[in-house]
């Protein structure tokens, strides 16, 4: 199967990597690990810079923990500026996903909906199946 | 684990047990499948209906739910021998059905299928999905024509 995971600097994420991640997967199993900057005005002042570097180490150290539980797994890292949904869709598209796994809530948090943006907008144009992982008691 | 599957459609059965084979279930796993039967909804005037008409239909439409529920729990029970499957069949509104199911069965984890006869553009998915107190598996399925729609629309006079 491949496996995308799409995340951001979240705890959600981090919790859906821990716990989707640590699922007895076979070891033909395909990872891709996506996380999207969305455009802001900032893009003219040079700061998202900083921001895609930051976003880029923590895809990195997420793909260190599926490393650590899948040894032999292929993992590949993916950092992208523009909408979510629509980097989020069209990778798993391109690519040929099996499963779109991302948390209920991200960056935001729980504030206000139930379900966060992205992942309402993945379940309505997905391509494939979709894991919205949830922090059971949140 | 315990991972509730909810069933409406008879053409998700194969398609919900394709997808529940391909998955990694982590061990120990319970598989719960659950169907909901639409109530009987009854338009007549100053809503006088002698009860033995919607009898009918209503046991007619829980037989049908019992063997939607029974296909998939059978097909489960061969792919997963040893692993505890049951069924779960109760009547109401589907959405909210299956979100109280979760929480009165403390799931970990309930899958589904996108679209299904009834309900618009997969509503019955997204409600269940943003209302579930646990993780949630969307599984596509072909939205079906309405045209070629089997369910039947009784009239009674």
């Amino acid at each position: 199967m491949k496996v995308l995971f799409a995340v951001d600097d979240s705890k959600f994420s981090d919790y859906a990597i821990e716990t989707v991640g640590s699922r007895p997967w076979p070891v033909d199993t395909e990872f891709r690990i996506l996380s999207v900057l969305e455009l802001s005005r900032s893009e003219f002042d040079g700061s998202d810079t900083a921001v895609i570097g930051k976003l880029k180490a923590d895809v990195e150290s997420k793909a260190k923990v599926l490393e650590t539980l899948h040894p032999s797994a292929r993992i590949e890292v993916k950092v992208l500026q523009g909408r979510a949904k629509d980097a989020i869709l069209s990778l798993a598209e391109e690519w040929g996903s099996d499963l779109i796994v991302v948390g209920s809530h991200g960056r935001r948090g729980l504030q206000k909906f139930l379900l966060g943006s992205v992942a309402e907008s993945i379940l309505v144009q997905s391509p494939c199946a979709v894991e919205v992982v949830r922090i059971k008691g949140a | 684990m315990k991972v509730l599957v909810a069933i409406q459609d008879e053409k998700c059965v194969d398609v919900l047990g394709a997808y529940m084979r391909k998955y990694p279930w982590p061990t120990p796993v319970e598989f719960r499948v659950l169907h909901v039967i639409h109530p009987v909804r009854v338009n007549s005037y100053m809503s006088l209906l002698p009860a033995p008409l919607t009898d009918n239909i209503a046991a007619q439409r829980k037989k049908a739910g019992e063997a939607v529920a029974k296909q998939l729990a059978e097909q489960l029970r061969e792919s997963f021998p040893g692993i505890p499957v049951d069924e779960q069949i109760v009547e109401g509104e589907a959405k909210s059905e299956i979100v109280d199911q979760l929480t009165d069965w403390n799931a970990d984890l309930v899958l589904l299928g996108s679209h299904g006869k009834h309900g618009l553009m997969g509503s019955v998915s997204r409600t269940v999905v943003a209302h579930s107190p646990c993780s949630a598996i969307v599984v596509p399925v072909q939205a079906h024509d309405r045209k070629s729609s089997k369910e039947k629309i009784h009239i009674i006079i």
